[in-house]
C-alpha cells in the first residue's frame, strides 16, 4: 500500500502536472461521451428510419426509387460514421497529449526518478508507479465528471439532442431543407404519393425528419459509453505512461553508467 | 528466481569480490578527488550490473538532493522494500533517531548519510559503497559513528566501502583500508 501511498503524495506534490492532466481528460471524456451520445441519437433516428421505410415499402417495394430516401438515408449514415470518426480522433490526439504530457513531465522529473534507481528502485517499478499516478489522476477525473453530468444531466442531455438535431439540419440538401421548413407544397404533395393506400403511425414529416427522441433520458441510459471512455482511457493511459517512462528511466541509467 | 545469466560466473565474481572485501566488514578506500570516487562508484556498478548482482549492491552519494521532497524521512528510508523481513525488523527496532520525524529538506549531511545507508539496508543490500569525504566529522563524531557503523556490518551482515579523502580515517583505520583500488584494471587502462 505504500506505493499508493507515494502515488498521492507525488500527485500533491506535482499539482501543476495533475491539474493540466486533469483538464486534457475532462476535455476528452465530455468530448468522447458527447460524441457516443450523439452517435447513439442519429442510429436511433436512422433505425427508426429504416423500419419505416420498410413498413411503406412492404408491398409496393419502390421506396428505394425515391431520390429523397436514399439521400437521408445517407445523411444519417453517415453522421453515423462522421461520429465515429471524430471519436477516434479524440481518442487518438488524446493518446498524443497525454504522451507529450508525459515527456514533459519525465524530464522534468529526471533528478526524482534518478533518486529512486539510487534506492534500488528496477525500471519496471518506476515506470510503475509513474503510470500508477497517471492512471488515478484519470479515474479520479472520470468520476468527477459523472458527478457533475449526473448534477446538470437534464441540461446536457438536451443540448445534446440539440447538436444532433442541428447537426442533421445543416447535413441536409437545399431541397429537404425546403421540405423540413414547409409542411404543404408540390413537393410534399408529390412525396406523399408514397402514403397512397397505406395505413401508418406516421407521416411523410415523420418519416423524413423524427429524430425517434420521445421522453427526456437520463445519463444512466448511456453508461455503457461511460464504461468504454473508463476502461479505454484507464488503459490508454496506463499503456502510454508506462511505456514512455520506461525508455525514459531505461534511458537515464544507461546514462549513469557512462563513465 | 530464474535467470537465463549462467550462475558461475556470478559465484566466480562474488567469490573475488569477498576475497578482497569480506562480508560484515567495514572499508575505507583512500579516493581524495571527488571525480574519482564518481567514476570508481560508476564502474563497481557496472561490474555488479554485467554479473546480474545488482540487486544486492547499494549506493550512498555525496549530493545534497538524495531524497524526495513530497516523503517524509520514514517514508524515504523505506522507498524500496525488497529487503528481507528479519532486517527490517532489525532496523525498525535498533534505529531510533530523532531527525525520522523531520522534513527531508531539513537534514544536515550526517543524517543525509544515514537515511540512505538505512534505506540501502532495507533495501536488502548487502554490498554498500559510500560516497563521503567525512571531512565534516569531528574525531569523537567519529568514534561514535563507527562504532555504530560495525554494530550494524556485523548484525545485519553488509560489507560498508568508504570511498573517502580523509588520511587521518585511513591512517585510524589501516587495517580495513586500501590505497590501491582493486577491480580498476580496466578503468585505469582506459584512462591511460
Amino acid at each position: 500500500m505504500r506505493v499508493i501511498q507515494r502515488v498521492f503524495a507525488s500527485l500533491r506534490y506535482h499539482w501543476r502536472y495533475s491539474l493540466l492532466f486533469g483538464v486534457l481528460a475532462t476535455i476528452f471524456l465530455v468530448g468522447g461521451l458527447s460524441t457516443l451520445i450523439v452517435q447513439a441519437l442519429q442510429n436511433q433516428a436512422l433505425g427508426l428510419f429504416e423500419q419505416r421505410i420498410a413498413i411503406i415499402d412492404q408491398r409496393s417495394n419502390n421506396a428505394t426509387r425515391w431520390s429523397i430516401l436514399r439521400q437521408l438515408l445517407h445523411i444519417r449514415q453517415a453522421i453515423v460514421s462522421d461520429t465515429g470518426n471524430i471519436y477516434n480522433y479524440l481518442f487518438w490526439g488524446f493518446a498524443l497529449l497525454i504522451l507529450l504530457l508525459s515527456i514533459i513531465s519525465l524530464i522534468q522529473r529526471k533528478h526524482e526518478f534518478s533518486i529512486y534507481q539510487l534506492a534500488g528502485k528496477n525500471t519496471a517499478d518506476i515506470s510503475f508507479q509513474f503510470a500508477l499516478e497517471n492512471l488515478f489522476l484519470f479515474v479520479i477525473t472520470s468520476f468527477v465528471v459523472v458527478i457533475v453530468l449526473l448534477c446538470v444531466q437534464t441540461l446536457y442531455l438536451n443540448g445534446m439532442v440539440q447538436l444532433n438535431q442541428y447537426w442533421f439540419t445543416q447535413s441536409l440538401p437545399a431541397n429537404l431543407k425546403t421540405l423540413l421548413q414547409s409542411n404543404s407544397g408540390q413537393a410534399w404533395r408529390e412525396f406523399n404519393q408514397l402514403f397512397q393506400h397505406q395505413f401508418t403511425t406516421f407521416n411523410g414529416h415523420l418519416l423524413l425528419f423524427d429524430q425517434g427522441i420521445r421522453s427526456s433520458s437520463s445519463l444512466a441510459d448511456y453508461d455503457r459509453f461511460l464504461w468504454v471512455l473508463l476502461w479505454q482511457g484507464s488503459a490508454l493511459v496506463f499503456l502510454v505512461s508506462y511505456l514512455s517512462a520506461s525508455i525514459y528511466n531505461w534511458g537515464i541509467g544507461r546514462k549513469a553508467l557512462r563513465t | 528466481m530464474f535467470s537465463f545469466y549462467p550462475t558461475k560466473n556470478q559465484t566466480n565474481f562474488l567469490a573475488k569480490w569477498q576475497a578482497v572485501f569480506a562480508p560484515a566488514k567495514l572499508y575505507f578506500l583512500y579516493l581524495p578527488q571527488v571525480v574519482r570516487r564518481q567514476q570508481v562508484i560508476k564502474h563497481y556498478h557496472k561490474l555488479f550490473m554485467q554479473h546480474h548482482l545488482n540487486k544486492r549492491l547499494g549506493i550512498v552519494s555525496a549530493k545534497n538532493d538524495v531524497l524526495l521532497p513530497y516523503l517524509s524521512v520514514r517514508e524515504n528510508i523505506m522507498l524500496n522494500r525488497s529487503g528481507s523481513a528479519k532486517k527490517k525488523q532489525q532496523w525498525q527496532q535498533g534505529s531510533k533517531h530523532d531527525f525520522f520525524a523531520k522534513d527531508a529538506s531539513e537534514l544536515t549531511s550526517s543524517e543525509r548519510f544515514y537515511v540512505q545507508l538505512y534505506r540501502n539496508v532495507f533495501a536488502g543490500k548487502d554490498i554498500i559503497l559510500i560516497d563521503a569525504t567525512l571531512d565534516d566529522y569531528l574525531p569523537a563524531e567519529m568514534r561514535a559513528a563507527l562504532i555504530k557503523l560495525n554494530q550494524l556490518v556485523e548484525t545485519s551482515h553488509i560489507t560498508l566501502i568508504f570511498l573517502t579523502a580523509n588520511q587521518e580515517l585511513l591512517n585510524s583505520e589501516h587495517e580495513q583500508s586500501l590505497h590501491t583500488i582493486p577491480f580498476t584494471n580496466e578503468l585505469d587502462s582506459k584512462k591511460g
